[in-house]
């Protein structure tokens, strides 16, 4: 257990070196969903109370979209130079690597979304009560959403039809969390209280499980020599 | 005797290749002895990369038994494989797999930090001659300091063996030359036993021992008697 959760800080600060370095997966990912919040607040923005029926949707949707760019990148870095090879013949172990992956992406993904809620509560102008519980159900779906990414993003490394291992296998896969997430924000900024929403936070949390686990047991299979 | 730290017998490979059986080794019988450095040269096509695999744990005979010292690699699990060569192996290939954005010194950290007794990083790159270049990005080093970062990377957990698949294959004479001294070094001072398979014929005259392979058989084996050092070499 010890040298697994140290692989997987080795490898999540080698992803945190290079991000300090190159600010490339938070700047990219930042630009596009503040793109798609300022641009859906144009289009959408009518009154306070669209704003509220509104907002859940572009939130989970800028923040998906940003988040599976963000494992994209992080996974299209081991490509290059067949980076990768080199980190499976290295002693850190392969479910190290999934761990690693998954926390760096995460720590790239609340940088967005720290962003990404400041603008939308900004541009449509959104109380401020349900904003903290909105945080953590979007932190909750995050999870698992970038969990999926992350393991099946890694076939991405050594498919040349990488685009194609996003578009049908992971968006179908996340589609339950983000359903979860955008109801249960709904939800939220329709008034309801955190009890109100537990079912959807249940769902949500053994979506993580799911594929937390799946990582932890498929990771090794997936990216075998 | 000499210690046989790893072992080969009768392995054969087979590929299936749509309805075609492709047979990459027909029953080859090797062993590699402790602190020597072999040299397996053959052309393309003649099972080396395959063989190479095999014996680094990479990848299963088809039939045959693979021994590290007393542990039989052909009944272990992918796991104990894994582990095998995470402990016991070193890895060269062609290409030096570094990681773009990390330095030299990091790209050797990442092993170190997780090997049961590593050489610092520091230690790493000066036995491949690199102390100075240690803060520099792969694309700030040339092919062959790329490939001696490489040297260094799997080198610096003390591994009983080196595996060199083509080390200088994508290098030009000079450099290519250059590496081979640093892969003598580190058989000579580690003691590290190490194979280079390469098809590039010169290079077997730094071998104590070479190995022609042909056609997924061993061809010819023959101890070398006019051993000269990789900085000798020329082609």
């Amino acid at each position: 257990m010890k040298a697994l959760l140290r692989g997987a800080w080795l490898v999540a600060a080698k992803d945190l070196r290079i991000e300090l370095r190159t600010k490339e997966v938070t700047m990219t990912t930042s630009f596009f969903a503040v793109i798609v919040v300022l641009l859906s607040s144009l289009a959408f923005y009518l009154d306070r109370n669209v704003a509220a029926q509104v907002a859940p949707g572009v939130l989970w949707v800028s923040v998906a979209f940003a988040g599976l760019t963000s494992v994209l990148r992080s996974w299209g870095r081991e490509r290059e130079e067949d980076a990768l090879r080199g980190l499976l013949l290295s002693p850190i172990p392969r479910a190290s690597i999934f761990f690693g992956k998954l926390l760096g992406n995460l720590l790239f993904l609340f940088a967005v979304e720290i962003v990404v809620v400041a603008l939308v509560a900004l541009f449509f102008h959104l109380e401020p009560e349900p904003l903290l519980p909105t945080i953590a159900l979007l932190l909750l779906g995050s999870f698992g959403f970038v969990a999926a990414g992350t393991l099946f993003g890694a076939l991405s490394v050594q498919s040349r039809a990488r685009d194609l291992v996003m578009s049908i296998v992971v968006f179908p896969l996340v589609t339950p969390a983000l359903l979860g997430g955008v109801v249960a924000t709904r939800e939220l900024f329709a008034g309801a209280t955190l009890p109100e929403v537990v079912a959807w936070i249940q769902i949500l949390g053994a979506f993580d499980l799911v594929f937390v686990g799946a990582g932890y047991l498929l990771f090794d299979a997936l990216l075998s020599d | 005797m000499s210690e046989v730290v790893l072992s080969a017998r009768d392995v054969t490979k087979v590929y299936r290749m749509g309805e075609v059986d492709v047979h990459a080794l027909r029953g080859v019988t090797l062993e590699l002895v402790a602190g020597e450095l072999l040299v397996l040269l053959g052309a393309s096509g003649s099972g080396k990369s395959t063989l190479l695999n095999i014996l680094g744990g990479l990848d299963n005979p088809t039939a045959g038994k693979v021994m590290y010292q007393k542990q039989d690699l052909t009944a272990a699990s992918d796991k104990a494989l894994t582990l095998f060569r995470r402990a016991h192996v070193g890895f060269v290939f062609q290409f030096y797999n570094l990681i773009p954005s990390l330095t030299a010194r990091e790209n050797v950290a990442l092993v170190t930090e997780l090997a049961d007794d590593p050489m610092t990083p520091e230690e790493a790159l000066a036995l491949v001659g690199l102390t100075e270049r240690q803060d520099h990005f792969p694309s700030q080093l040339s092919g062959g300091e790329q490939q001696r970062v490489a040297i260094a990377r799997a080198v610096a957990k003390r591994p009983k063996i080196l595996l060199c698949d083509e080390p200088t294959g994508a290098l030009d004479y000079k450099t290519g030359v250059k590496v081979l001294e640093v892969i003598e070094k580190v058989n000579l001072e580690l003691g590290t036993t190490t194979a280079i398979i390469t098809h590039n014929a010169p290079v077997a005259a730094m071998a104590q021992r070479v190995v022609a392979l042909h056609d997924g058989r061993i061809q010819r084996e023959e101890l070398n008697e006019a051993r000269v050092s990789a900085s000798q070499i020329e082609w």
